[in-house]
């Protein structure tokens, strides 16, 4: 089931890729293939035991016996939540790029499906070098979709992304190679933990950076900028995901030591991001600037319900991943419409879009508030989840949450006066149409999505960790210095 | 009266070298005994069915060979190290004849010549890595280097053809001179000629810190040095890859530097196991050197194949560091390690001999503008041989790196791991370079250049490259069958 | 320990003392303008002729004869000691005897045919 789930897309895109079709086709093709992708995921869902400890739909096919490495994939609870999004939002990004009718069409939509598929086996590989296949193979379509069908300083934008994108994950490889030959295994399930400090410190670099975290962000800007607007999208909901992914199921789950021993200085830098982040959304000048910036520091915020290490700490996390992705895809997606319509992302040549486009101004405005974690969202969720993990690790990195959770207003709020409201700024024209029903069709599912996870948080939060010697939670158990969470300690029965 | 014994002749396991001899001797043949417009294709013919047929014979020797011995009066080693790398010198060479097969018109004069030496190289080769005494080793090694550095000059019309030929005659003789002082010296010090008995010597007169057996050594090494053109004794490589005519190139780069490495891990694990704390980190400091110097060099390249000279030499450097391991894995990640990189190297100087042909000049980095549109399969196997330099996955050159680095680690030099990771991150700058001319170029520079005309008929070109796509990827999934061939090769040495 | 290195420095000693000899003589024995003239400006003054007259030339044919001549001359002096011991050797000998004058065989039919033994 989970090898359908990767190889789905793979196929996809060698039929797109191999075929001569015409461009409405190609982009059929590559939409139905989304879709069939996330039905399937769908299905997975509705089978999927979330009482049940380890891991779930594995398959495990020997691949390189003498060292022990396999094609092992298999799902859990929160790797099931971050292949959904994964599905959810390509699925959009491929309708999103249809409709705006990239060039080659057939390249394009072959390499979408493509890492559609890489970003799935990223949330479902539990071999450390099938891991880091996929985790490259992630970086070879965005490189070209950046590269080719980019803004004008796309060039320099993807040296910068591949150089520190690189440069992290070879770090990874070394730390994989040293970990997996002391261990005799690379199979993240049999592989026990690890007190090494360097190579924990090798399998974080490379995850610092897809993050981003701070203050390995110089890639961010660009890429996000110059990239098109679905690729943004993918690149901020689901990519910077695979960091979450790999921060919870090897740097915590494998190394819980030097996780422990490392938390504040990683804290430090989580804290330092998000409120970096949010001051500098706050000063953006243009649309994807504000998002761009937003996503460094949610993704501060992530990291630090990550390393508060407790269970609080982790349910937020996975809750607030799976919601930035959905946002931020959503609001990229919008500004790729805003920039088509005005020919500019500038604030200050935006304004007064919400007279006479309500979608426009209803959609932008909903996600927006729930970007701002208004009580009752899925972010507010999420983040409270967060700060309540980071509390337990000592009130001032609560204190930094909550700030950081008021400069995300302000900037969320300023984006959305700029955008819609205060005077017509020049960009807009009268004749700017609202958003047309093929971009409805495309936004309207995301913000649904945001909607009932609002409405129904912990259908995630319950649903992430069930427990089981491969699950992160057991990793951090019995480790910690004082209270974990919900779960009562083993070590308390007799 | 004279006591002598005549050797038993192995005659199945040279016979991967006499096929291509023969095929040498015919294709020399038909270069004056047919019309000369035939000549071309009766050379082509007789090279390609001389590196099909030593193929073949390779693949069957490597079958029979489960149990290495020494043949010919100990001269030759039959086993399964020796085959698998003359398999891969064969498969190479046959790719090398496909790609020279739409040369015609540049080669016309020389053309049976051209395919003879070609032959004749690839047999020299074929018996080098056989090779299992000194004087064999030396023999085995000026066959090919002759060859090679004729063939670097064959376009006698253009003068970095000559220049590049000059070069490689100079400096490699300049190393096999080295490569002959040295084994002369390790012949003075143990008195023997065999691999295996220069060990057995080694241990027995406890010659472990003999400084004349070091010194024959140290030279030996640097020998085998220039061959695998592994930096501090690269320097012919750039002028020489540049200039000799490029289906000659994607032969020396693939062919050439595995026969070297091949050999050098033959000697120095079966020659001198006793030296090996001396080896070993000669070998890590000549591989950190490779890596350092052909990546920094390549980095400011823009002509793409001095580009690519530079990358082979820090190629070379990481297989010196599975030579350097000196263990069992090590063994296996270097023959793994060059399947995929003979066929990247091949393909990639294949497309570029296409592009060289299209445009009539070197091509340059700018010279790559659109081809990635503009010929989809030549732009796409150039970008995957690129991402396979690089070492990402999806290619073989992943698994390679992998196994190079585990064999370091296993060694206990983590460290050198570390110098590869490096150096593989500096490469990325400039193997990107080359995707982003191929494909990022906007539309109104790729206008501007030279238009090609229509694109030339060379389907057996495009079928080189086809296979050397499929080799470079399928090298990805099939690891397992490839490194248990490597592995029984590997098993046979001493280590 | 001297005994493994006295044949390397006589070796050595040899190899350092023919050129550095070769030039001190030359400084020695030679006579020589003691004023800068234009010869002895000369890379190689000898103090005769500069080497033979310009106009004087040889054909490229000869080089190639010569050369040609060599390389067979060379192979076929193999033959000899070959021939001295060819009973003891029986039929080793003769295969690969057969086989050598094999290789000299085409070599000689491509130099023919190729037109390097005309002389032009």
């Amino acid at each position: 089931m989970t090898t359908a789930l990767i190889v789905l897309p793979l196929a996809g895109a060698l039929l797109v890729w191999l075929l001569p079709w015409s461009r409405f086709w190609a982009g059929s093709v590559a939409l139905l293939v989304a879709l069939v992708e996330v039905g399937l995921w769908i299905n997975t869902l509705v089978g999927f035991d979330f009482d049940a400890e380890g891991l779930q739909h594995a398959q495990r096919v020997t691949w390189l016996a003498d060292l022990d490495v396999s094609y092992h994939v298999g799902l859990f609870g929160f790797s099931l939540w971050l292949a959904g999004l994964t599905v959810v939002v390509m699925a959009a990004a491929i309708a999103y790029a249809f409709w705006a009718g990239r060039d080659r069409p057939r390249s394009y939509f072959g390499l979408m499906l493509f890492l559609t598929g890489a970003i799935v086996g990223v949330f479902s590989a539990q071999d450390l070098l099938l891991f880091y296949a996929f985790f490259e193979a992630m970086l070879i379509p965005l490189y070209v979709l950046v590269g080719v069908w980019g803004g004008p300083g796309r060039i320099g934008a993807t040296l910068k992304f591949v150089i520190y994108t690189m440069a992290g994950s070879l770090l990874m490889l070394a730390a994989i190679v040293v970990y997996g030959l002391s261990e005799g295994t690379f199979d993240l399930v049999k592989a026990g933990t690890s007190g090494s400090t360097w190579l924990f410190l090798g399998f974080v670099a490379a995850f610092a950076v897809k993050a981003p975290l701070f203050p390995l962000h110089g890639w961010l800007p660009d890429a996000y900028r110059e990239s098109p607007s679905e690729v943004s999208a993918v690149l901020s909901g689901v990519v910077s995901k695979a960091a979450v992914y790999g921060l919870l199921r090897i740097a915590i789950a494998k190394f819980p030591e030097p996780a422990q021993e490392l938390r504040v200085p990683i804290l430090l830098l989580a804290a330092s991001g998000l409120v970096y982040g949010s001051l500098l959304a706050f000063r953006a000048t243009d649309f994807r600037g504000v998002v761009a910036y937003s996503s460094l520091a949610q993704m501060g915020l992530i990291t630090m319900g990550l390393f508060a290490l407790n269970d609080p700490g982790f349910d937020g996390a996975i809750l607030q991943s799976v919601a930035h992705g959905l946002i931020s895809a959503t609001l990229f997606l919008l500004a790729g419409s805003i920039e088509r319509r005005a020919a500019t992302g500038e604030l200050p040549r935006l304004g007064g879009l919400a007279k006479g486009r309500p979608a426009l101004a209803t959609l932008l405005m909903t996600t927006g508030v729930i970007a701002l974690a208004v009580p009752g969202s899925a972010s507010f969720a999420g983040e409270f989840l967060i700060l309540v993990g980071v509390f337990e690790r000592g009130w001032g990195w609560a204190v930094v949450g909550v700030v950081a959770i008021v400069l995300a207003a302000m900037y969320m709020l300023r984006l959305i006066s700029a955008v819609l409201h205060e005077r017509r700024g020049r960009a807009v024209t009268e004749d700017a149409l609202d958003l047309r029903p093929a971009e409805l069709a495309i936004v309207i599912p995301l913000v649904a999505c945001l909607l009932v996870l609002s409405a129904w948080p912990a259908g995630i939060t319950e649903r992430s960790f069930a427990g089981g010697p491969d699950d992160p939670r057991a990793a951090v158990a019995g480790r910690d210095d004082g209270w974990t969470g919900y779960a009562p300690l083993e070590e308390d029965e007799p | 009266m004279i006591a002598a014994t005549t050797p038993k002749v192995d005659w199945f396991a040279l016979a991967p070298v006499l096929a291509l001899l023969a095929a040498s001797g015919l294709a020399l043949l038909g270069a004056v005994l047919v019309p000369r417009r035939r000549a071309h294709g009766v050379g082509g013919v007789f090279a390609a069915l001389g590196f099909a047929v030593a193929f073949v014979l390779s693949a069957l020797l490597y079958v029979d060979s489960g149990e290495a011995r020494n043949v010919v009066a100990e001269a030759i080693a039959r086993d399964r190290f020796a085959a698998l790398a003359q398999l891969i010198v064969c498969g190479a060479g046959l790719l090398a004849v496909g790609i020279s097969w739409s040369e015609r018109p540049r080669v016309e004069e020389h053309a049976g010549e051209y395919y003879a030496l070609l032959a004749a190289a690839g047999a020299g080769m074929a018996f080098l890595v056989a090779a299992n005494n000194l004087m064999v080793l030396f023999l085995a090694l000026e066959w090919f280097s002759i060859s090679l550095y004729v063939l670097s000059a064959i376009r006698a019309d253009r003068v970095e053809s000559l220049e590049a030929g000059l070069k490689y005659l100079i400096v490699g003789g300049f190393g096999s001179a080295a490569l002959l002082f040295g084994s002369a010296l390790v012949y003075g010090s143990t008195g023997e000629l065999m691999f295996g008995r220069i060990a057995e010597a080694t241990r027995a007169q406890g010659l472990e810190s003999d400084p004349l057996l070091l010194a024959g050594l140290a030279m030996v090494i640097t020998g085998l040095g220039f061959k695998a053109s592994a930096a501090p004794f690269h320097m012919w490589t750039p002028d020489v890859y540049d200039g000799a005519p490029t289906p000659v190139t994607a032969f020396m780069s693939a062919a050439t530097k595995t026969v070297a490495l091949v050999l050098a891990m033959r000697v120095l694990v079966a020659a001198f196991p006793q030296l090996d704390e001396f080896w070993t980190l000669a070998i890590a400091a000549i591989a950190c050197i490779s890596l350092a110097w052909g990546n920094l060099a390549a980095l400011v390249q823009r002509n793409v194949k001095r580009m690519l000279a530079y990358s082979s030499i820090s190629h070379a450097g990481f297989m010196l560091i599975a030579i350097a391991a000196n263990n069992e894995l090590g063994g296996r990640a270097l023959l793994y390690y060059l399947i995929p990189y003979s066929a990247m190297s091949l393909g990639a100087f294949a497309v570029l001999a296409a592009r060289e042909r299209e445009l009539g000049r070197a091509v340059a980095l700018d010279d790559l503008g659109g081809l990635g549109w503009e010929r989809p399969l030549l732009g796409l196997s150039l970008w995957v041989f690129m991402l396979g330099f690089a070492g990402l996955p999806l290619t073989g050159g992943f698994w390679g790196k992998f196994l190079v680095f585990s064999a370091a680690v296993e060694r206990g030099w983590t460290w050198l791991v570390i110098v590869g990771v490096v150096a593989t991150a500096v490469s990325l700058y400039y193997y990107l370079s080359v995707v982003r001319a191929l494909y990022m170029r906007s539309d109104l520079e790729v206008r501007l250049m030279p238009a090609g005309g229509s694109p030339p008929r060379e389907g057996l070109l495009q079928a080189a490259v086809a296979a050397c796509l499929a080799v470079t990827v399928g090298s990805f999934f099939a690891v397992q069958p490839l490194t248990d061939l490597a592995e029984a090769a590997a098993k046979q040495l001493p280590f | 320990m001297l005994d493994n290195w006295l044949p390397f420095l006589i070796y050595a000693l040899f190899a350092l003392a023919i050129p550095v000899s070769m030039v001190v003589m030359s400084f020695a024995f030679a006579q020589r303008p003691a004023k800068r003239t234009r010869t002895r400006g000369l890379p190689f003054e000898s103090g005769v002729s500069q080497g033979p007259p310009k106009t004087q030339r040889f054909t490229v044919s000869f080089y190639l004869t010569a050369m040609l001549f060599i390389v067979f001359d060379i192979e076929i002096v193999f033959l000899y000691p070959l021939a001295v011991i060819l009973n003891e050797l029986a039929w080793f000998a003769f295969l690969e005897l057969l086989f050598f004058i094999g290789i000299l065989v085409v070599a000689y039919v491509y130099v023919w045919r190729k037109g390097a033994l005309e002389w032009q």
